[in-house]
């Protein structure tokens, strides 16, 4: 187990370049170059769009609120992962400037965080697939294509 | 090699080692290489993408959020698989913005000279790798053993 955590983050690690490492360093660079040192306020700029592009993704998914869906259940999976992907990002902000603010020990703030990591890695899973099981039952309306020529007048 | 504008210092003409903007600096402050000059232009010609190709995706987009717009107006049901598409479709086009005028797929990286006769490459760099290594792996074993326990505990 500690190897293959030891792999991901030495390749999450090469991506971002956050240290240095023999391959990335030798003859290429990370794809996203971690290197450059960040202002305080551009870290929290940076940050807020984060935050930002993920309410906006999950703001999307809840589109599909009021959707046909081939079962109850489905639906109300869907409405739950939807609300999860869009509010984890910030109630991760809360709880970490929380956790922050009391100064709890890392022995708390390691398994919370983990907490939000996987609920948010859960609920977007959740979504991909149902995302393609949804399919097997759709609604006869879905099949239908708009046609495009009977909105040229005179036609 | 990598899609990101590189110097790649070169030693008794040999690459040797990418560059980055600390390296660059220290380098240069030791006399050991000669200011890399490199114009705007001569950056953006290394770009393997350009208009059209940006222009081309950017239009089936666009093409894919109008039929949903449409469909909603007509009353057409939408699937899930649309929704989460144009999830990614929105994050596309910020992706974008974002990296308009960044170069696409750079292949070759900009060449720096050695130039110092007094002085090796390697008194500059590698003892600097091997301690950010040793850093690494100790910062790294610290996160497991503590991953562990905290497992080993609840």
């Amino acid at each position: 187990m500690t190897v293959a955590l030891l792999v991901v983050i030495g390749s999450i690690n090469d991506l971002l370049g956050i240290a240095d490492t023999a391959t990335s360093r030798k003859l290429r660079v990370p794809t996203f170059d971690g290197t450059i040192g960040l202002e305080e306020s551009d870290k929290m700029v940076l940050a807020l769009a984060g935050l930002l592009m993920a309410t906006i993704f999950g703001g999307i998914h809840c589109m599909a609120w009021f959707f046909t869906f081939p079962t109850y259940q489905e639906q109300v999976l869907w409405r739950m992962s939807a609300v999860a992907i869009t509010c984890t990002p910030w109630v991760a902000l809360l709880t970490i400037s929380l956790m922050a603010f009391l100064d709890t020990p890392d022995a708390v703030n390691g398994p919370v965080s983990l907490l939000h990591i996987m609920l948010y890695v859960a609920t977007r899973a959740i979504l991909l697939v149902l995302m393609f099981t949804t399919l097997r039952n759709l609604p006869p309306d879905a099949y239908k294509a708009v046609s495009w020529t009977t909105l040229v007048p005179h036609l | 090699m990598n899609s990101l504008m590189t110097f790649m210092l070169y030693a008794d003409g040999e690459p040797y080692l990418t560059l980055r903007h600390d390296d660059i600096l220290k380098l240069l402050r030791a006399g050991c290489i000669d200011a890399p000059t490199l114009t705007a232009e001569q950056i953006h010609d290394k770009s393997k993408g350009n208009a059209i190709s940006k222009g081309l995706i950017m239009l089936q987009v666009a093409w894919f959020v109008m039929q949903l717009i449409t469909r909603a107006i007509y009353r057409l049901e939408t699937t899930q698989l649309e929704v989460g598409t144009l999830a990614f479709a929105v994050l596309n086009f910020l992706t974008y913005a974002m990296w308009w005028n960044k170069p696409l797929i750079v292949q070759c990286p900009h060449p720096v000279y050695w130039k110092s006769t007094e002085s090796k490459p390697e008194d500059y760099i590698v003892k600097y790798v091997c301690a950010s290594i040793i850093m690494l792996l100790l910062i790294m074993s610290a996160l497991v053993v503590m991953k562990e326990t905290n497992l080993l505990r609840s």
